[in-house]
Parts: structure tokens; sequence; C-alpha cells
């Protein structure tokens, strides 16, 4: 294994934190004996499945489940007649969400929205009966005209899908300073509009639940969620039942990206078994996976950019439009980041931003991986990179000139910036990569063209400030000195569970097999987290766990003092020892000290608590670089070489902070060449909704790619690390496209960019290098 | 539904069971045997989450029927470990970070392993070839490249 490029490559004295650990549960998975949730029986257990809508936009007149019913094996079929009306957005946490997110959303509506909407539901003794009640299952449609585009949605005259007018969710303005005057004062101004298309998670595991209630009438529900305690609050909402009588718990899960956030059919799970009285057990199908989940918002960014001569940007306006398909759920937030991440990243006292969220007749938008960043950068990174060659700039350089600075003032979310690790990611990317060399190298001969490009990004970890959000843990010691850890954080396989080991170890002076990480996310044992998204876990989620480990050293180096007759001040911690300082001959072990206080005669429970209320947020910044070539005679187009530098503050586990930059990296290149879901316009009906259709990027794809993590040491992170989930793929795509400008003289202004549009693009404009 | 008697041979083990004729591989070793490495990750073979080694040679249980591979020598995830002795594979994708979320690993390492049997010292090139038919959306593959080439054997 090459070690891993990680500058300044802060506290080398660390014992655990900073080090490279593979995930602690990779030998059960790696043997088969890890379990998701589709790979649970439960005795009694029924199989459910979704009548799913044929059409984009339709009116249920009438709706006949008895024959279904009848069929010998069904058990019980639910559909908008025998289900509860109540509104509600999916995205639900918290009660300002009451304003802030539609409640547009029924269990079943009298209404369908999108191909794919679900319209009934059955549970069977078996998942081929359950399948053929579903054909038994007759439906009236009124078939009522769709739209399928942002900008036809927009028209007055569009169908309407909810009852709120031209479709619009939401409108956020903001303006910093005047635009207009900015633009007055620009030497030059550049204009260009930008599109970009409906990519899904498409995690290896289908979501899934389990439903069942116990004999006190407590529901329990097992599901492949990212956020436990999001599906609890729902469900209770929906069924008018307390949180103490909903459990929400989660085996292994196998990847989420964004779409696993959400509220999803555990609610028709628990009506099913509520009715029948026994295990219901809900797997979706891929085709399912891809209508009706999750998508990416499609972006139409209209930017203009107006820049002195010496590329320092002097105003900024863009005008987004956001497709959040048949449904709100978290549409509104992903209108607010795509603008704030734009005008946060770079200094420029002049800035617009317009963001409109419309409905349209396609499956529902909500998080993905960036929430709204990668596409606004594939727009934002695409025009800098144009400025940057009509002004004869260095695209580093421009970028050199104009990004925050530690220190700066964010106007929208009115944060103070804490770690900006830019100049470092800039200048090792362009190491890595070869730059000035490659730059400088011919273009203009051969049937293969080679190009370079670099985009920058940023992100969030968490969602302060303009959410509030809590991320809470509990360590307990056992009599022998090990120590069980509690936390609401769901680990996807990102590694959660690993690195919140890795942070306790390090503050309890023991090693990572020390600690256990029991059931997290178990709603009814553990402690409030508000989920896995925004990159927020190693931040939220370790600093309570810090905390936490904090709480309960104390409590052990007070026993320790007794026992030693020391002042606690002269005591420290570490190799599952507390010795005092300076004399470490005079020591006590950890497991004396523990079942002293659990055995002895003044006996004591140690419990760490931790309780992470954030008030500011540390952005990532992430820098890509991209080398391709192009067969200028077919328009395939291989990246070659990836530089990819992230700063993350300070990396707890390099091997899954790189596993995180690769993965992200490869979702990226997938978003630039080949990844969307395509619709026929005269049906609303989807074209590609299985793995061989809707390409990933395959092994052969992929590029070598060089990390370098940068650690700026963010002052308010557990030992300074901030997020990179999502970072790991929001400059991906303009890096790439920024390469193709370099290498043929094209620019590709919607994504993606695949090798008919760069074949064609290639015939029409001759090469222009 | 016409339904078989059939002897599947699976991890060494003989098992006598009654299928229906449409009943595939991944069902039976699933919901009739409780061996649930194997994943439905798309129910078409597209994404090799399903894979088993059949002779040696993986491939899709989803797209097999039950009744076509009596008498062949299956190999699921769960037969790989000697004991508690894991395959060198299974080391090595443990210990160099080739796992994320776990949900494509047993049908990747199975693929690893058919892979390696037949090319023992293959370069980078090949093995990317060798994985085209198996799915991962977290690493990127870069660690599972690398920890098949580390693998002994390779």
């Amino acid at each position: 294994m090459t070690a891993p490029n990680i500058t300044p490559g802060l506290r080398p004295d660390l014992s655990v934190v900073g080090r490279s650990m593979p995930q602690l549960d990779n030998v059960a998975k790696a043997t088969g004996m890890a379990k998701y949730t589709a790979d649970l029986k439960i005795s009694g257990m029924l199989y459910a499945k979704v009548l799913r809508s044929p059409f984009p936009h339709a009116r249920i007149l009438d709706i006949d489940t008895s024959k279904a019913e009848r069929l010998s094996g069904v058990k019980a079929v639910i559909c908008h007649k025998n289900v509860p009306r109540v509104a509600y957005n999916s995205y639900y946490r918290e009660p300002i969400d009451e304003e802030r997110l539609p409640a547009d959303e029924y269990i079943f509506d009298k209404k369908v929205r999108y191909v794919g909407d679900k319209v009934a539901a059955v549970a069977a003794t078996s998942l081929d009966i359950a399948e053929e009640a579903l054909e038994r299952i007759e439906v009236e449609y009124e078939e009522l005209p769709f739209v399928l585009d942002p900008l036809e949605a927009l028209d007055p005259d569009a169908p309407r899908i909810h009852d709120v007018e031209n479709n619009l969710v939401k409108e956020v303005q903001w303006d910093v300073g005047d635009v207009e005057q900015g633009f007055a004062e620009a030497d030059y101004i550049f204009e260009n509009s930008y599109r970009t298309q409906m990519q899904q998670h498409v995690p290896l595991e289908p979501h899934c639940n389990i439903a069942q209630f116990d004999s006190n009438g407590k529901l329990h529900v097992i599901s492949s969620t990212q956020g436990t305690f999001n599906v609890r609050v729902l469900l209770g909402k929906i069924l008018n039942m307390p949180l103490n009588k909903i459990r929400v718990t989660r085996p292994h899960i196998g990847g989420g990206f964004g779409g696993k956030n959400d509220l999803f059919d555990e609610i028709l799970s628990a009506l099913l078994s509520r009715k029948t009285k026994r295990p219901v057990r809900l797997v979706n199908t891929r085709e399912e996976e891809f209508s009706s989940t999750r998508v990416r918002h499609c972006h139409v960014i209209d930017l203009r950019y107006g820049v002195k001569k010496d590329g320092t940007f002097v105003a900024r306006e863009m005008k987004a439009l956001l497709n959040t398909g048949a449904y709100a759920a978290a549409g509104g937030k992903v209108t607010l980041t795509t603008g704030h991440r734009w005008i946060m990243l770079y200094r420029t006292p002049h800035v617009r931003y317009v963001g409109k969220c419309l409905y349209c007749n396609t499956p529902v938008a909500a998080a993905m991986r960036g929430f709204g960043t990668p596409q606004q950068s594939f727009a934002t990174e695409s025009m800098i990179d144009e400025i940057a060659h009509e002004l004869g700039i260095d695209p580093v350089e421009i970028r050199l000139k104009n990004h925050r600075r530690v220190g700066d003032f964010d106007p929208i979310s009115k944060i103070t910036l804490g770690s900006v690790g830019i100049p470092e990611c800039l200048t090792k990317g362009a190491e890595a990569i070869e730059w000035t060399k490659k730059r400088k190298t011919r273009k203009d001969a051969g049937r293969y063209r080679r190009g370079v490009g670099v985009a920058l990004g940023t992100h969030n970890t968490g969602v302060k400030p303009f959410v509030n959000e809590l991320s809470s843990a509990f360590i307990k010691v056992n009599e022998d000195g090990s120590f069980n850890l509690l936390t609401g954080v769901v680990d996807l396989g990102q590694g959660s569970d690993t690195v919140l080991t890795q942070i306790a170890a390090e503050v309890l002076g023991v090693s990572a097999e020390d600690i256990s990480v029991v059931n997290p996310g178990d709603t009814d044992t553990t402690p409030y987290d508000m989920g896995t998204h925004s990159s927020r876990q190693t931040y939220l989620g370790g600093m309570a766990v810090k905390m936490a480990a904090e709480e309960a050293k104390g409590q052990l180096l007070d026993e320790a003092a007794k026992r030693l007759e020391a002042r606690r001040e002269d005591l420290e911690m570490r190799d599952r020892k507390i010795y005092v300082k300076g004399s470490p001959s005079v020591n006590i072990s950890l497991a004396d000290v523990a079942v002293g206080l659990i055995h002895g005669d003044v006996t004591h429970q140690v419990m760490g608590r931790g309780s992470f209320s954030p008030v500011t947020n540390a952005p990532p910044f992430e820098v890509h670089f991209a080398e391709v070539e192009v067969d200028t005679e077919t328009g395939a187009v291989k990246v070659i070489k990836f530089a990819a530098a992230h700063d993350l503050g300070k990396t707890v586990n390099p091997l899954l902070s790189e596993g995180q930059v690769q993965g992200g990296v490869h979702m990226g290149i997938g978003y630039t060449f080949w990844e969307g879901i395509q619709m026929d316009p005269k049906t609303g009906r989807y074209l590609n909704v299985n793995l061989t259709d809707y390409k990933v990027t395959s092994p052969v794809d992929m590029p070598p790619i060089e990390i370098i993590l940068v650690e700026s040491d963010e002052p308010t992170g557990p030992y300074g690390a901030k997020g990179l989930g999502e970072p790991a793929m929001v400059p991906t795509a303009p890096a790439i496209a920024n390469a193709l400008y370099d290498a043929i003289g094209i620019r590709f202004q919607q994504l993606p960019i695949t090798r008919e549009k760069v074949f064609e693009a290639i015939q029409k404009q001759g090469l222009q290098q | 539904m016409e339904r078989h008697r059939i002897t599947l041979k699976i991890n060494g083990e003989s098992h006598l069971l009654e299928v229906e004729s449409r009943e595939t591989l991944l069902q039976v070793l699933r919901d009739r045997l409780d061996l649930t490495g194997a994943k439905e990750g798309c129910g078409v073979g597209a994404c090799g989450s399903c894979t088993v080694l059949i002779d040696g040679r993986p491939m899709n249980a989803c797209l097999i029927l039950a009744v076509a591979v009596q008498g062949q020598e299956i190999l699921t995830i769960e037969g790989l470990s000697d004991g508690d002795t894991l395959h060198p594979l299974q080391k090595s994708f443990a210990e160099r970070g080739a796992i994320q979320c776990g949900f494509c690993t047993p049908g990747m390492i199975l693929s690893a392993k058919g892979f390696l049997d037949e090319t023992p010292r293959p370069n980078e090139a090949e093995v990317r070839h060798a994985l085209v038919g198996n799915f991962c959306r977290c690493t990127g593959y870069s660690k599972i490249v690398e920890a098949i080439l580390a693998t002994p054997e390779a």
C-alpha cells in the first residue's frame, strides 16, 4: 500500500486518531456474515409489493382491490380508501419543517404524479402471490397532461401538479451588494447557460424495510435508512403514535449516498403489519429504486460574471431552476444550498442568486451526494475556466486570486471561516497532475489529444446554521475496563462506526478493540442523532463521542486519584492504565478502577454523555484535477490521470478518507459521462431504469487517482476534522469538462458529456486547438 | 407449477431439495438455505452481487435455474474460508479497505477467486477487466484492485 499524501500531517503524537485502519466489521462483510435488511427473516413474515402508476400524471377515479383481496395467500391490501389521510413531507425532521417543507405527500393520494408513484400495497404469504395480487387490483385512471422539464413547468399554462401556481415550490433570492453596480464596474462580462441531468444514487442494496408490532402494540421497524430518528418521528406523526412506542433500527446498509434519508415505504409496511398482525417485509426492485425512491435534482443554470482585467471577480449572478420532481421533499433546501455554497466560495463584492424549485411529473429529487453543489459547480467552475482562458490567466491562478480566506465572513450563513486549505489543495494538486508542464504541451496534432483541467469546490460539514442540529453519544465502562459506545449515528458503509471508535479510543487512551459500538442508530437505546448526511458525522458525531469519552475519562480519573492518592491533574490515561505523570511506576489499570467502581464499597456506573450542538459550520474545500485523452475520430474520452486534493481539516483515518475520495471520483466520472435517467417525452416513462442501460463507471474506466489530504486544522472539529463524503464528487465533472476544453478547445455546457456529443461537436465545430 | 427433487452440492455439502422449475439458484440459496451472502442487487445479472462459483467459474446466481446446476460444485462466500481461517482474498480485502458498505463484497471476492484461479499472476489491466461484471458504488474499485494484486496467489 502506498502511504497517503497528508499535508502537513498534524499531530503525529496521536495514537489512534490519524491512523489508517480497516473498518471494524470488514471480516463480517468478507465472510457473508453481515446481515442486510433483505437477509432477515422473521417467523410469520409476510411479503409486501407496491402497485405503481404507469402514468406520469393522472387522477384515480376509482380503485377496486376486492379481487386481489380474494386471492389465496393475500392477507391485506391498502389504498387511499383505507389508510389515514395525513399530509406530510418525507424529509421532515422537526416542527419548524412544517413551515419550511411543503407537506404535499400522502400515504396514497387520489392522484398520481409520476410514473412509479404509489397507488396501493399488498401483503401476502409469498412474493409471487403479492405480485399476482397487484395484477388483480383494478384502477380507473383519468390521464392528465404532464410536464417533464422545469422550464416548461414554470409556464403559467403548464399542467398544475399540485395546488401551486407555476408549479413553484420555493423561490430563493439573495443579494449581496448591488449586482448591477458591480457589472457596471466590471471590465468584462461573461454569460452562459448550463444543464445537468437526473443522476440516481444507485446504492447496490435497494431500499427495504421490515415492520412488526409486538404484543404491547409497539412498532418496530428495521430499515435500510440513513436516519432512524427521522423515520421514527415521521411514523409517529402519520400514525399518531408516541415516539416511545416506535423503535427504528438498522442492520448493515448497502450504501445510501443521500437516497435513504427520507421516509419511504416503511409507512406501508407498518400499516400492512398493523392490519395483518404479522411482520411485513418490503424490498424494492431495481426498477423501483430508479423510479420511486429519489434522484438528483436537474439544474438549469444561467450565469453572468463581471470581472476586472486582472481576473478579480466584481459581480456574479446566478439564476437556477431546479426540477424537484413530483413531490417537494428536500427540494427547497437544495435550492438554498445551490446558492449558498456558490456565494460562499469566492470573494465577490456584488452577488445575486435567484433559485426556483419546480414540480415536474418526474421522479422525486432530494438529497444526493453534494445536495446541489455538484450541479452548481459544473456550471460555475466551467464559467471560471472560460474567464481564465479569455483573459489569458492560469485557471489555478485565477482561483488563488479570488477564493475565500480564513477569517472571511460568509454573508449568507453569517459564519466566519475557521479553516481554509484551498491554496494547498490548488498547489499540491497542480504538482501531482504536472499542471504547468502538461498545459504547455502542444495539442494541435494527431488523432489523440490530451488536456488538463481544474475545478475548486466546497460544501458543508453538517447543516448549521440553516438548520439546528444535534448529535449525541453515551459511553459506559464495563467491569473489565472495556467500553460500550452508544451513538445515534448510522454507518452506511462509509465507516463512521470505525472513526467514532478511534476518537473515543484516543481520548480514553485505549485501542479501538477495547471499544464496541453497540446497535448504532437504535432509536430505543441510543441518544438522538439527526441522520447520516451533509458529511456531518466525523465532525458532529465525532464531537459528541469525544465529549462523552472525556466525561467518562473524568470519572475514571477521579476514582484513580482516590486509589493512587494523587491529584487528578497529575494523572494521565494511556495503554489501558492510569499513570501519575512523571512517575509511571505509580499506576492502576483501567480494569482495576472499573471493577472497583462496579463491585467495591462505593459503587458508581461510569457513564460519559456527549451532546454536541454546533454553533458554526466548517466548510470543507476540495480541488480536482483531471487529465483526459480524446480520440478525435470517435469522440471517446478517457480520463488518464486524476488528482484530488481535499481539505478535510484532519484525517481521522487516512485509509477510509482515501476510500471516500476514490468512491466520489468514481461517481463524479459517471456524472460527467454516462449517468442519468432518460425518459420518453411522449409517455413520461423511463427508458433505462436497469443496471444494463443506466451506465455506471466500470473499473476499466477509472483513472489512477493521486490523493492529497490537506489538514487545515479546523478549530471547532474533533482533532481538527471536518467533512469529506460529499466534497469527494463536487468538482469532478467541471475538472473533466475543463480538461476537455484544454484538449480540443470545445466547451460542453450540459451533462452528461456523452461520446456522441463529443463526436458531433468535433464534427460541427472542428478542433479548436 | 411443476416441482422437482434435486440435489445441489453447495460448499461441499449435499442438499436434497424440492424446487419449482422457475426457482433461481439465488432464490434457493437465500430463501431455502439461509445462505444470504449472495445478494440481489438487480435481478437481471447486471450487477454481479449474486456471483457464486460454479465448478470454479464466476456466475450470476440470479440467472441460473436451480434445476440446471445439479451435479456441479457450487461455492458461495460462506464456503470460502477454511473454518476460522480466512481465504487470502478475504484477508486482503478486509485489511486493505477494499470494503465499504460490503454489499458487493461476497460477489466481488468470488469473481476475484475465479479469475485468479485461471490467471494466477495478472497485471492491473487484467484485474480491472475481470471485474467489469461486479458493480461497486462505494469504493471506486481502487482498493479492490490493490487487494487482488496483493493477494499471495497473484
